[in-house]
């Protein structure tokens, strides 16, 4: 049952079982599992089914580190969470991500990639996803031979596939519109919109959470008692709250070994090289969109570049990845073609010259889609590499309090992100590499961008953060070297857990949604598993 | 005619001029850049990447030296085509083996900066 918490009794104690603060994707993964169970779930959403300033204006903070995105645009603070505005990119994060890296300090999660696959199978059904499809074995579900690549102990082609929502119209799931049928009709769920998450209250201990502090804009306020209680309200605000939760503790809750909000990740994105010359076609051929025809409908995957494993190790380097970012030729013929079949030509005599001027394009790209099954390529003026880098785990870059406090007096976030050399050392050795090999397969020369062979701290002006964040609660198996165990409960916190991208150890360098939704089915099943705990 | 190393270095970048095929150039970068694995048909370009080799130290008399009789040896054997198969086949090992030079953001093969300073008669 979705419910207004404007329309609560003011005052008036919510009970439940199992308290989810936070209804985007990991949030609302954890408790559609729960949906028909005999648990009673309370799910407390800040935002409401739209979009409202005021609301989200509680995310704003101070920065004290490198620059960033605007935060008001980087995340949403809205049923749904982030995903009313992500682009649906899935990938799991690799083997090597998961291990202990003698080369990257502090890396090494509590748990495998293995303890981790069940769910990512699972979280296909939750993100709209096709098979689970993540390595050349795509090709052959597609029916197409393998195309030369390049050099295996080097470099590996990185594929991705993308979210598909209910309506099937193109977008990625958004968990707000998608599942508020579901949520609406569970009768052991009720899920509060407009209920902002103040505090979370602990015994004198501070080793179990008793009750959490619950306001909205327009004054109203109650407590919620719940016997085990999940945070997943995002990469930032976990931290946050477990820092600003100091009735007992002035350090805040589970932060006796001072780890809440440290080693914030991101993936730094740049634009790292222009490719030149070379059968450029035969590199978007290996970094394209490919289509994969299954009994739900044509599912859309899309392959990149990325750093080997045995090249990060032999390099000493992080994970990073490259995708195709093409300017296509506006002349292109195949294009004008597309707008007429689909009548959204602006200029049909236009069009129609350009379809005659590109008839070999046209023929071309006609039979890849209608014989080969496969998108078109299109003449591209320009080709660029986008990277992604992994961010090694630092303790330094972190998420703390500022001063000031936002509209419902909760001290307001302060993040101080940093990079360091090793970022850019990766980047630098993958590009070098990356250029080599195409040059080697006649694929393109490639010109690297200033900024990755800059080996001053300037380098960080080359690259941006992405909104994906991580890690400022990370998972470890002690409690000196990080915030949740391998079950993602709080340290020390007997019925405290915490669910999304904060836990993760380390980044890799694929988009997070994907590996926090499997994290949070996990999480569910442990949460089931020890319910007599409860 | 018996062709001296004194007599083939001097023909040398005529010789790779002439018998190049077609270079790309691209507009859209603010370097333009030949496809080196098609070698030089453009004097700009060439003499480009062999200043820039020169200015960056990337190549030393001693790598001049060696790929010049190298480059003797097999054009003695067997003309130019000989002496550009080799050539082929060395730079696409270099670019495996990572023997490689970076300059101004683009990544030669070591053959290919030490070919350059070569063919365009540049002193190291």
């Amino acid at each position: 049952m979705i419910l207004d918490f404007n329309q609560w009794p003011d005052g008036q104690v919510i009970e439940a079982d199992l308290c989810i603060a936070g209804a985007g994707a990991a949030g609302l993964t954890l408790a559609r599992e729960f949906l028909g169970s005999s648990t009673r779930v309370v799910v407390l959403e800040s935002g409401g089914e739209i979009y409202d300033h005021a609301t989200q204006s509680l995310y704003e903070m101070v920065n004290v580190g490198l620059p960033r995105g605007p935060e008001m645009v980087a995340r949403v603070r809205q049923f749904g969470g982030s995903t009313n505005l992500w682009a649906g990119r899935c990938a799991p994060l690799s083997k090597l991500d998961f291990s202990q890296r003698d080369w990257v300090p502090h890396s090494g999660w509590p748990i495998q990639r293995e303890d981790l696959d069940p769910y990512y199978e699972r979280a296909n059904a939750v993100l709209g996803l096709g098979p689970v499809l993540y390595d050349e074995g795509l090709y052959q579900a597609m029916g197409h031979d393998v195309p030369e690549a390049f050099s295996t102990d080097k470099l590996r082609q990185q594929f991705w596939q993308f979210s598909r929502g209910a309506q099937n119209n193109g977008q990625p799931i958004r968990f707000g519109a998608d599942y508020r049928e579901t949520f609406d009709k569970a009768d052991n769920i009720q899920l509060f919109l407009h209920a902002n998450l103040k505090e979370i209250v602990t015994d004198e201990s501070g080793q179990r959470v008793t009750g959490l502090r619950v306001a909205s804009l327009n004054g109203k306020s109650a407590d919620v008692k719940a016997g085990r209680v999940v945070l997943a309200c995002g990469g930032i605000e976990n931290a946050r709250l477990l820092l600003a939760s100091r009735s007992v503790n002035p350090a805040g809750v589970g932060n006796d070994h001072d780890q809440v909000g440290r080693y914030f990740m991101e993936h730094p994105r740049g634009t790292s090289g222009l490719v030149v010359a070379g059968n450029t076609e035969a590199l978007q051929e290996l970094c394209r969109h490919h289509w994969l025809e299954t009994d739900s409908g044509r599912q859309v995957y899309l392959s990149g570049i990325a750093a080997a494993d045995a090249y990060q190790r032999r390099k000493q380097i992080l994970n990073c990845d490259v995708s195709v970012v093409e300017y296509e030729d506006p002349e292109s013929g195949t294009r004008a073609m597309e707008r007429l079949l689909k009548s959204e030509s602006g200029d049909y005599g236009d069009d129609i010259w350009r379809v005659m001027g590109d008839l070999a394009d046209v023929a071309q790209n006609s039979y890849r889609r209608l014989v080969d099954k496969k998108p078109p390529i299109i003449d591209a003026e320009k080709i660029q590499f986008e990277c992604h880098i992994e961010q090694a785990p630092n303790p330094l870059s972190r998420i703390t309090l500022a001063d000031d406090v936002d509209a419902l007096g909760m001290l307001k976030g302060k993040m101080d992100w940093r990079l360091g050399e090793m970022e850019q050392k990766t980047i630098e050795s993958f590009m070098t590499t990356l250029a080599a090999e195409l040059a080697r397969l006649n694929l393109g020369r490639v010109k690297i961008a200033d900024w990755v062979l800059d080996r001053s701290s300037n380098w960080t002006q080359g690259v941006q953060d992405v909104a994906h964040h991580m890690g400022s609660t990370r998972m470890s198996s002690s409690p000196g070297t990080g915030v949740v165990d391998a079950n993602a409960r709080v340290h020390g916190v007997e019925n405290l857990f915490v669910a999304g991208s904060s836990v993760f150890s380390t980044a890799g360098c694929v988009n997070p949604t994907y590996t926090l939704v499997a994290q949070s089915i996990r999480l569910a099943d442990h949460l089931k598993k020890t319910n007599s705990g409860a | 005619m018996k062709l001296s190393r004194r007599k083939f270095m001097a023909l040398l970048p005529g010789l790779l001029l002439a018998s190049s095929v077609k270079a790309d150039v691209s507009r859209e970068a603010d370097l333009f850049l030949i496809n080196l694995s098609q070698w030089f048909s453009d004097q700009d370009a060439l003499q480009r990447v062999a200043g820039l080799a020169v200015k960056h130290g990337v190549v030393s008399s001693e790598q001049l030296e060696a790929l010049a009789n190298k480059l003797h040896k097999h054009y003695k054997a067997g003309g130019e085509t000989k002496m550009r198969a080799y050539l082929a086949k060395r730079i696409e090992r270099d670019f495996e083996e990572e023997n490689t030079r970076v300059i101004d953001g683009w990544v030669f093969a070591e053959t290919e900066a030490t070919l350059s300073v070569l063919a365009n008669g540049a002193k190291v």
